[in-house]
């Protein structure tokens, strides 16, 4: 069975629960790395200046404590498989409802891949197509609960 | 359609082919997912024969 390793595990913890428990349960079955959990100010003006984030600090979903959003990659990572990253999208936001479903977590996830939520369970991977949005592939974060 | 047109269509069939290639790997991932779970509800459902829960999984 996949592990995380200690940096993943590190960058995991600074998340919310609902993005560690959904993560903790896609590890056992898919192996893969958190690159990203919580942003200081320093690391969010970086990614900001990189073109890596559209937000400002503090309003990145990766600036809040615990972080909203993580960024996983497949485990190992190839920059040139999108097939693999979107498979694994995929695959995660049906975790993630599952999951939800059975009320181990309280949030729905949003993927950077399908910039729109799941609304009842109907899945639209069209969405950033339709609407020219871009990709942010290994982004996924809490949408939050009304 | 003109030949300016055609040629311009023919230029943009290429990036539509490999986003419908990206949401048909979205959903066969979310399809897979689907299906494992199944299979897990399955595998803890099924009657334990002699106190081992039997490895065989339903074909979906």
């Amino acid at each position: 069975m996949p592990k995380f390793g200690s940096k993943s595990r590190e960058r995991l913890d600074t998340c919310h629960p609902d993005l560690q428990t959904l993560f903790n349960a896609v590890i056992e079955e898919v192996d893969c790395s958190v690159t990203c959990g919580y942003r200081n100010k320093a690391d969010q003006d970086k990614a900001f200046a990189s073109g890596n984030s559209k937000a400002v600090y503090p309003k990145g979903k990766h600036n809040s404590r615990p972080s909203t959003a993580v960024d996983v990659y497949p485990y190992p990572v190839d920059f040139d498989d999108l097939p693999r990253f979107h498979y694994f999208g995929g695959w995660v936001l049906a975790k993630a409802e599952i999951l939800r479903n059975v009320g181990e977590i309280t949030h729905k996830i949003k993927w950077g891949g399908m910039w729109r939520g799941l609304d009842n369970g109907k899945i639209d991977f069209s969405y950033n197509r339709r609407r020219g949005v871009l990709d942010d592939l290994p982004h996924f974060e809490l949408i939050p609960n009304d | 359609m003109t030949l300016e047109e055609i040629d311009k269509r023919l230029q943009e069939i290429p990036a539509v082919l490999d986003q419908i290639r990206s949401e048909q790997n979205q959903l066969l991932g979310y399809k897979q997912a689907l299906l494992d779970m199944e299979d897990e509800k399955i595998i803890k459902d099924e009657p334990k024969d002699n106190g081992k829960i039997k490895k065989e999984k339903m074909s979906a």
